[in-house]
This record gives C-alpha cells, structure tokens and sequence, in this order.
C-alpha cells in the first residue's frame, strides 16, 4: 500500500470532516470549553492535542504487537501521559502565558477521551504510518472546532483577535459609540451553545452523507 | 524466534518495569534540559507581579523596567523598595490561605507608611469567575489604593470585608470583599492583617525615612493561617 493511497487519505480527512471528534463524535467536549474563550489558547490546545494524538498513536501503533493484552490501557495511559508532560514542560518553558491560561487543561488532555478513542480503535489495529495520519486527523478534527469557537468568543467577548483589537475603539460606548462587549462570551456555558451551533450547521451541511 | 507469550504473568510484570523505567528517564531528562527555561519565565512572571502591585501593568519590557524601579536583591524577598515617578514604595510580600489552595501577593506602600499605594494577589486554585477575581479583576486590587493601613493606635485595620459588615470601622480601612467569593475574601484579609502586622516595624522604619537601614526580610517564617476551618458556603460550592 502506498503512502499517500486513496484509504490512508480517507483516515486523514474523515476526522476533518464527516468524523470530526467533537462534531460528529461528540468527544473532548470539556477541554473544548475551557480553552477557547481567547484564540491563542485555542491555537496551543488544538496544536498539543494534535501532537500528542499523533505521536501516541505512532508509539502505539509500533509495539502493539508486543504489549500484553491485560495491560494494554496501562501501556496506553502511560504512553499518553509521558508525552503530555513533556508537551507541559515544553510550553512552560516556551510560551509561559499560555501554559498559565491553560494551567491544569494541559494535564487533562491525559483523560481526553478522543485520545484513548482513538489508541484503542486504530493505533491498536493499524500501522504507523497510518496511525499517524489518523491521530494527526483527529487532533486537527478538534483543533479546528476549538479555533472556529476561539475566533467568535473571542472577537464578541472581548473585540480582539490574538489580542489585536478588531472591533474599532470609537464604536465602543465609553467613547460615544453603541457597541458593548458581550459579556457572557467570555463564560465557558457560551462554548458549549457554539459547539452546539457548530454541530447544528456540520449536521445541516452533511445532511446526506449522514443518512 | 519462539513467540512470546505476551499474556504470561512474567512478561507481563517484566514489560510493565521495563516501560516505566524508560519513561521515568525520558521524562527526568526533559524536565531537567528545560528548567533553566522555565525558571526564567517564573522569575520573569514574578517582576510582572510585583510590576503589577506599584501599578504598573502591561509594561512591554518587564524585565526592564523591574530593573529600573526596584531595588536588587533576591526576588523572593518578602520586602522590597522601590522608586516610582520618583517617589520611594516599599513593597510587602504577603502569603495566605484561600479556600482551594494558596493564595500570595504583593502590597505595595507610600513613604508615609500609612496608605496603600498598589496590591496585586494571585492564587493557586481558586474558583474561576469567583474567588479568581482576586487575580483576575483589577477593580478589586485597585480598590485598595489611598486606604489606611493602621488605626489611631497602630493596628493594622486595613480589612477586605462584605458590604454591611463594616461595624463601626471607617470606610478609610475597608475594601469590599468580591462577591460570591466570601471565603478567599476572607483569606486575603487574613493574609494582609497578618503580613502586614508582621512587618509593621518595617512599614515604620521606611516611613521615618531610614531607607537603607529597611531589613530586607528574606523568609516567611510561617504563612498565615485561618483560624476557622475551611468550609465552602453554599455560594462557593460551584466547583
């Protein structure tokens, strides 16, 4: 089987897509409402969790073939959580300000479900190299939701885009204008009613393929 | 090759150590090349902090311009001096408990030793939205600016308090505690009633103007305490 055949593309865009973790699956939810109410933690989320996928299915995938069945969670959890926390120590040591926005959400990535989805459905069963193109899938599945819901809480609760302000100073009301900051975009319920638009509109669009 | 029985109890057991002691020194190695780095970024954080309690936030150079205010020494010191728009600060660390986890800050103080000039907290693990406000909401760290530290017989009566819970004590000492967040309230008043009592000499020397005698305090010799034991109210318990 070549590199790049017609399946292994079908593994790395139905996560895009038409298996979008968050979207179709409905997984990783929790993590999705904690980190987007600014775009940047989003973008460092979404990026940690596609690494992390990626590189645990590839380590899975290669000594799956080794590890002892009554064990396996183990080995995967263990797998997960060593790379998470290098993947810690390495924004703390790099962008320390988001490692504080995103405080105890990096460590929770451990738990995040779509991880272990996909560990015990595809990395368990598959090569490398096709996992890799699955766990990179998944995590950009869901890194892509987290910016999309990034992009609209941050621009609505707070003006900006990666701190720049976009909506102009003179609209605001303190300076004459008639434009406020909605307030409740910068609260986690808010991620959870565009996760749930976001979802509406994947459904509305894929609404044959889903039949 | 045989096969290897991947069930059997031995290999089991075997391959459970092996990994582990892999991992443990991979993640050893990590931890180690990288806390240089991340030292820097604690330390760095920790000027923007104390930037952040003489009233000076989102400053592009923090490392700068904490270079330029405040005296050198230790960063960790509980007590510091410094020269804003050319006026002396002197600046208390203080350290308490709040409902989660600790809760630590910076007050800084006039030459005169008596009012309050700046205040920055932050906490461990305080409730997000609620008793993170102590961090997160500026309004509550800049209500403590121009408010008396001492009574008329040289208590410490500065106090974060709910509304309607002042008693006879004067507005001039009270800072409003953040709502639904009764207990860190609480915590941070315990905090600053205690550090400050602590070095209430300190405050004295620095406003009778002997700057260079000011101890430069380096250790806490015990975190304030709550006297009642930590129970989350009904309004707290959102976690």
């Amino acid at each position: 089987m070549s590199l790049f055949s017609k399946e292994n593309g079908a593994v790395f865009t139905g996560p895009l897509n038409l298996n979008n973790p968050i979207a179709v699956q409905v997984l990783g939810i929790c993590s999705a409402l904690a980190v987007t109410s600014q775009l940047k933690p989003a973008i460092v989320m979404g990026l940690s969790v596609t690494v992390i996928t990626a590189f645990s299915n590839v380590i899975i995938s290669l000594i799956r073939k080794t590890i002892p069945n009554r064990i396996r969670i183990i080995v995967q959890l263990v797998v997960v959580a060593a790379l998470v926390t290098i993947v810690s120590n390495i924004l703390k040591a790099y962008v320390y300000d988001v490692s504080v926005q995103l405080s105890v959400y990096v460590g929770l990535i451990i738990t995040n479900c779509i991880l272990m989805g996909r560990l015990e459905a595809f990395a368990m069963q598959n090569g490398p190299w096709e996992s890799f193109l699955d766990g990179v899938g998944n995590g950009l599945g869901y890194a892509f939701v987290l910016v999309v819901v990034g992009i609209v809480r941050e621009i609505l609760g707070f003006g900006t885009l990666l701190g720049f302000q976009i909506i102009p100073d003179s609209a605001y009301i303190d300076n004459g204008g008639l434009y406020i900051n909605n307030g409740m975009m910068t609260m986690p319920a808010m991620a959870l009613i565009l996760v749930a638009c976001f979802i509406w509109v994947h459904r509305a669009v894929n609404k044959e393929e889903n039949k | 090759m045989a096969k290897l029985n991947t069930n059997g109890n031995v290999y089991t057991i075997v391959y459970a150590a092996v990994m582990v002691i892999i991992v443990a020194f991979l993640l050893a190695f990590v931890a180690s090349a990288l806390k240089e780095t991340q030292d820097k970024n604690v330390a760095l954080d920790t000027k923007k902090q104390i930037l952040a309690a003489l009233n000076i936030r989102d400053c592009e150079d923090a490392d700068a311009k904490y270079n330029e205010v405040v005296a050198p020494g230790d960063l960790n010191r509980d007590t510091l001096t410094a020269v804003v728009d050319g006026q002396e600060k002197l600046i208390v660390r203080v350290k308490g408990a709040g409902l989660w986890g600790g809760i630590w800050g910076w007050v800084s103080i006039n030459k005169d030793g008596k009012t309050v000039f700046g205040t920055f907290f932050n906490h461990e693990s305080e409730t997000a939205g609620l008793g993170a406000r102590i961090k997160d909401d500026q309004s509550f760290q800049d209500a403590f600016q121009n408010k008396q530290i001492f009574d008329a017989d040289g208590n410490v009566a500065l106090s974060v308090l709910k509304k309607g819970k002042e008693g006879n004590l004067s507005q001039e000492y009270v800072v409003e505690a953040v709502t639904g967040a009764t207990l860190t309230s609480n915590g941070v008043n315990d905090m600053i009633q205690a550090g400050l009592k602590k070095y209430a000499d300190v405050i004295k020397a620095f406003a009778g103007g002997e700057t260079a005698n000011i101890p430069e305090v380096e250790e806490y010799e015990k975190v304030a305490t709550i006297d009642k034991p930590i129970e989350p109210t009904v309004e707290e318990m959102e976690d």
